[in-house]
């Protein structure tokens, strides 16, 4: 075709001159001479016969003719004999196929391209010939070009000629060899259909006087969308929803998905390959069947079942299948790190795949983060079970094994511990998924760490989770006690390895523990409900510690608690909420070291022969209530006698209450002794050996009663042991002033727990009564000379009252945290309405919330109490005539 | 023949008017108390007071002194019940609540000389019979919608509280009592009766104090959401403003199976 274009350029038309004096030179022009000479040309063409003909001179007559006004005859010749000469072809191909013996598709197919391709080349030919048609005739009056009405031609008497007859089965062919070649035949005709689809496409092109000029191409409807697209999609569709209910006979999710993708991946393969304009498809809409046939395909392999899928049971491998592993893997490495190996099963390639096939229906991807939430918060929501019976399993392990008993609660701090690692590990190992097959989606870790931050909070709510089995977990609380015993444990081991030779495994420890615990905290909404039950454990740890100086530990210049604090202090403050309680108890505990320097630098100055005194003095409104609110029950008042403090450490008492009275600071305020707290470190010289003794202040307290008194006749002290003083319980209750229960809780510790009995007590009942009675025990023997005796606690037979005491403690921490956030709202509200004065009900709690995001999450009940509290205050008040708008009163 | 200052004033007491105004009329009738007094009150200066206001201010006057409290200007506890006994009104009728609303009773069996003697020369009635045939016809108007009734109901509250701006709220059994008393009859809340017996216990159960804002709030909640669909109560939002109590008096049905879930 290439020949005949650039032959074209070369035929010029004759000046006009000539053409005119031919015409009057030769007389009239007879048109039907002319015409002869043509059709003769045109059929010469249409048998592939150029070679013999003339251009100039078959050019010269069309010219002629149309110069002769008889432009219009000669048009509607061309295209009858156009029209006969097809008809004739049609006839045939037929022919030919008919009598074949085999009629196969490649041969309809190879027979139409055929034609079709010798078609186009004729109409070249013919329309060069035909130029000066074209540039006058054509152009004057708006019809076809010769080229295109070959092609409609084509279009009305070959291929929709009888009824479609060529078109039809051209048609159901080629959906035919497409569908097999879907079910995995390999087809040899792939060349020839895309040809004929491409030859589809042409036809289908808008011609402007098409119905000028070929009349019975009116109304024709469109071969390419009406038969062959529509007969595509049908096939297709009926097609893909075979093939899904195939794949999904086998109820196995991993398998649909892998088959599903490598379908995918064959058919638009398939299609590009066959389907015309592939390339520049993504712009051209109106007929793109690509993307029809993409569309019904997603929407019958994917969109009609993914919803089913992601949602199997495990053992049908859907999302949670394919999440299992991840939750498991945490599991194993927090609970037994030594025999966790690695993933027993990786699901990254099954989750990409999900991800890609649910981006084809939706770009959001709604629906896979809808269950990845549930999942998610459901897998979450089994830790607690899981977690439990783990710890069940190894105390009753160790039980056999006959060590220690392991407390397997929720409260318990090796619950926390787990708790705490396995989710921010879970949450880590989903963010790895997220990199790995969701393509680092942002919205989808976004979805994730709202799914974790759900069930990590979720049983915090309460009530509204009445129905659910596995005890509900308190993650602010769980976060504290997780902290508690990692400061407690690293505290040790840097005290331990005071030489400082394995600092750097201390620091990277550290480093780590305070990331993990940041990470958890952002976890948490309830940042106040941490605040306060932080509050209690640091309490527990000032107080208990050895030693103002024990808690505090040089690392680089700074101090455990101190830099945790900070560390937390950012995060909390990091919209609006605050860690100043913690802060201001630690700035106590600063001033108490400082304070116990000093003191004993004025103590060493002015040569006082005094006890040795370590200080730990905490302003009341800072510190937790449960430990402070029985202060006053030590000291004298009303007549009462409190607590009677040993003669040896009046002195030192009163010396110090002096010291601290004449510095001007502490004029307006007042110290209270606490026995409850504090320990006491003495020497005892048992027959055997003398001891380093260190124990909680009361027990040195009832110790002390049995220090020597007299004196021998020399004015020498006599030993204790030669008195061999006996004191009756009610002796010891009388002389200290300790409260019953506390009482007996001591003196178990001093002369009841198995190894260290420093007293002796008869009857030797493990119960201590009324009654009974005390002595030093004379054989008391230990393997170090220093000793440490522990106050017995709640896995002994006080189990009760120590219950109790922690069922109050947690009940002040609750109400503490609510009394806060009553004030805390009232405020908020009262800010709110002031600015805005008028506010409807949904504005107000929308505001609410915004306010207070960072510190806790409001109940809505709770609001509405505040909101009418403060209404009944006259605060606020509703709207005459809308109940749910509120006005604030000046 | 008293002096010109005891006329004075005798007329400012009767009339009320200010002793310029009793001056002018003495003046007028040459210094007749009897008929300064009627030309008074028959045009001249206060032009809304008609003849027939005149003879109820009398009257009105009259079974006000016959009630009161001898010591003060009030008819106490022992007043009202001999006038409610002589009106023919059952002091556990709501029609004693409409009598209290017009005559802005401050609390339980208290009326002031005032509000008393204004509001019924006003209406110009000036005998027992009148006072009751009036009660009535107020009464009947006040119950027939909410709109009208409303007034009524939220006057009841500040009437049971009493004047004591430190209390805020009323016991659960008063406002409960009072409750029965103000909705007995109500035609447009007989729909929801079981309703409002359902909510008598859950406010008995919850033992809390009924304050201004719940009780305004709960007359709303009955016209809007109790009555019109008592079975499903489909008009309830919980993410509106009622009052907690009403979520959680909802709550408790559903919880103790007194609701249906709506379709």
């Amino acid at each position: 075709m290439n020949s005949a274009a650039s032959r074209r350029t070369k035929i010029r038309p004759p000046r006009k001159s000539i053409g005119v004096s031919n015409s009057t030179s030769n007389g009239p022009f007879d048109y039907d001479l002319s015409w002869q000479d043509l059709a003769k040309a045109i059929e010469q063409i249409q048998h592939k016969n150029v070679s013999s003909l003339l251009y100039e001179q078959l050019y010269r007559k069309a010219y002629v003719a149309v110069l002769g006004k008889c432009g219009e005859k000669l048009y509607k010749d061309v295209s009858e004999l156009v029209t006969k000469h097809l008809l004739t072809r049609r006839e045939a191909v037929l022919n030919l196929l008919n009598g074949t013996f085999t009629n196969t598709n490649e041969e309809l197919l190879k027979a139409v391209v055929q034609e079709w391709t010798e078609h186009l080349q004729m109409m070249k030919f013919i329309s060069d010939v035909l130029m000066y048609l074209n540039r006058a005739y054509v152009r004057e009056n708006k019809k076809l070009l010769t080229y295109d009405l070959g092609i409609v031609l084509f279009d009305v008497s070959f291929l929709r000629y009888n009824n479609m007859e060529v078109g039809s089965r051209l048609i159901s062919t080629v959906v035919d060899e497409i569908s097999k070649s879907r079910s995995g035949q390999v087809i040899k005709t792939k060349l020839y259909l895309a040809q004929v689809i491409a030859m589809l496409e042409i036809l289908l092109e808008d011609r402007v006087g098409t119905n000028l000029s070929v009349p019975s191409a009116q109304g024709r409807s469109s071969l390419y969308h009406d038969e062959f697209e529509f007969q595509l999609l049908s096939a297709s569709e009926s097609y893909f929803s075979e093939l899904a209910n195939n794949y999904m006979s086998a109820a196995n999710g991993t398998k649909y998905l892998h088959d599903v993708q490598l379908f995918i991946k064959d058919e638009e393969f398939r299609l590009r390959s066959l389907l015309p304009r592939q390339e520049s498809s993504e712009a051209i809409t109106h007929s793109d069947t690509f993307s029809k046939v993409k569309s019904i395909m997603d929407n019958t392999l994917i969109k009609n079942y993914i919803d089913r899928v992601i949602t199997y049971p495990n053992e049908n491998q859907g999302l949670l299948f394919w999440l299992e592993p991840l939750l498991v893997a945490s599991c194993d490495a927090a609970m037994s790190p030594t025999m966790f190996v690695g993933f027993s099963r990786d699901n990254i390639k099954e989750l990409q795949t999900l991800y890609t096939l649910v981006g084809r229906i939706d770009a959001d991807r709604n629906l896979l983060k809808y269950h990845l939430r549930e999942t998610i918060v459901a897998q979450g929501s089994r830790l607690t079970t899981l977690i439990t019976s783990h710890l069940e399993q190894v105390s009753a392990a160790n039980a056999t094994a006959g060590s220690k008993k392991l407390s397997s609660g929720v409260n318990s701090s090796s619950f926390a511990v787990l708790w705490v690692s396995i989710i921010l590990d879970y949450h880590r190992r989903l963010l790895n998924v997220v990199q790995n097959a969701f393509e680092g989606d942002p919205s989808v870790s976004q979805t994730i760490y709202g799914a974790v931050r759900e069930f990590v909070n979720a049983s915090n709510q309460g009530p509204s989770k009445r129905g659910s089995l596995s005890p509900s977990t308190n993650a602010p609380e769980l976060l504290s006690i997780f902290m508690d015993h990692h400061i407690k444990s690293l505290s040790k081991s840097i005290g331990s390895s005071k030489l400082a030779t394995d600092t750097n495994v201390s620091v990277d420890e550290l480093e780590d523990f305070i990331t993990k615990s940041i990470s958890f905290l952002t976890l948490i909404k309830d940042k106040d409900a941490f605040e306060a039950h932080y509050a209690a454990h640091f309490a527990k740890r000032f107080l208990s510690a050895k030693s103002s100086h024990s808690v505090s530990w040089g690392l680089a210049g700074t101090d455990l608690e101190e830099l945790i604090i900070a560390k937390l202090g950012d995060e909390m403050g990091r919209g609006g909420s605050s860690f100043e309680k913690i802060v201001k108890m630690r700035r106590d505990v600063k001033l108490s070291h400082d304070l116990t320097s000093e003191w004993k630098s004025h103590v060493s100055q002015n040569k006082l022969d005094l006890v040795e005194l370590e200080l730990k003095i905490c302003n009341l409104s800072e510190w937790p209530k449960s430990m402070t609110k029985d202060y006053k029950n030590f000291s004298n008042q009303d007549g009462e006698i409190g607590f009677i403090w040993p003669s040896v450490l009046r002195k030192t008492m009163r010396t110090f209450e002096e010291y601290w009275l004449s510095e001007k600071k502490n004029d307006n305020k007042t110290l209270y002794w606490s026995p409850k707290f504090g320990l006491i470190d003495m020497i005892i010289t048992y027959p055997t050996k003398t001891y380093d003794i260190n124990l909680s202040t009361l027990a040195g307290v009832i110790m002390l009663l049995f220090a020597p008194l007299s004196t021998d006749a020399l004015g020498e002290p006599v030993l204790a042991f030669a008195e061999k003083r006996v004191l009756k319980y009610e002796e010891i209750r009388d002389l200290t002033k300790i409260a019953e229960p506390e009482l007996k809780r001591q003196l178990q510790s001093i002369a009841v727990a198995p190894r260290l009995r420093l007293l002796v007590k008869s009857p030797m009942t493990k119960e201590v009564n009324e009654g009974d009675e005390f002595r030093l025990n004379e054989k008391f023997k230990s393997p170090t000379s220093k000793v440490r005796v522990l106050t017995v606690s709640s896995s002994s037979s006080r189990a009760e009252s120590t219950k109790a005491e922690k069922q109050d403690e947690e009940k002040e921490v609750r109400g503490n945290i609510e009394e806060g956030r009553k004030q805390l709202l009232n405020a908020a509200i009262v800010r709110v309405m002031k600015s805005r004065q008028t506010l409807s009900h949904n504005e107000l709690i929308e505001e609410l919330l915004k306010q207070l995001q960072n510190r806790f999450e409001p109940l809505m009940t709770v609001i509405k109490r505040r909101i009418e509290d403060l209404i009944d205050k006259e605060y606020l008040k509703r709207d005459d005539l809308e109940h749910s708008v509120y006005h604030y009163i000046a | 023949m008293s002096s010109r200052g005891t006329l004075r004033t005798k007329f400012c007491s009767i009339t009320t008017a200010p002793p310029e105004v009793a001056t002018k009329y003495l003046l007028k009738s040459n210094w007749n108390l009897e008929q300064a007094v009627s030309d008074y009150y028959s045009g001249g200066a206060s032009s809304t007071v008609s003849g027939n206001l005149k003879a109820s201010l009398g009257a009105v006057t009259a079974i006000f002194d016959k009630y009161k409290d001898p010591q003060s200007e009030i008819i106490l506890i022992d007043g009202t019940l001999s006038y409610l006994e002589d009106l023919g009104i059952d002091p556990e009728d709501c029609l004693s609540l409409t009598l209290s609303y017009i005559l802005n009773s401050p609390q339980t069996g208290e009326f002031h000389r005032k509000d008393f003697v204004d509001y019924w020369t006003q209406a110009g009635v000036s005998s027992l019979t009148e006072m009751k045939e009036h009660l009535q016809n107020t009464h009947t108007q006040l119950i027939a919608s909410p709109e009208t009734f409303v007034k009524l109901y939220n006057y009841v509250f500040g009437f049971v509280k009493g004047p004591d701006r430190q209390l805020k709220m009323i016991d659960a059994q008063d406002a409960i009592s009072y409750w029965r008393l103000l909705f007995a009859q109500c035609s447009f809340l007989t729909s929801c009766s079981e309703r409002f017996e359902q909510w008598y216990t859950f406010v008995e159960q919850s033992g809390r104090g009924i304050t201004k804002d719940l009780w305004e709030m709960f007359f709303k909640f009955l016209v809007d959401v109790l009555s019109t669909d008592p079975v499903h109560l489909s008009s309830y939002d919980e993410m509106s403003a009622w009052h907690s109590m009403m979520d959680e008096y909802v709550e408790w049905l559903e919880d103790n199976n007194l609701l249906e879930a709506s379709a």
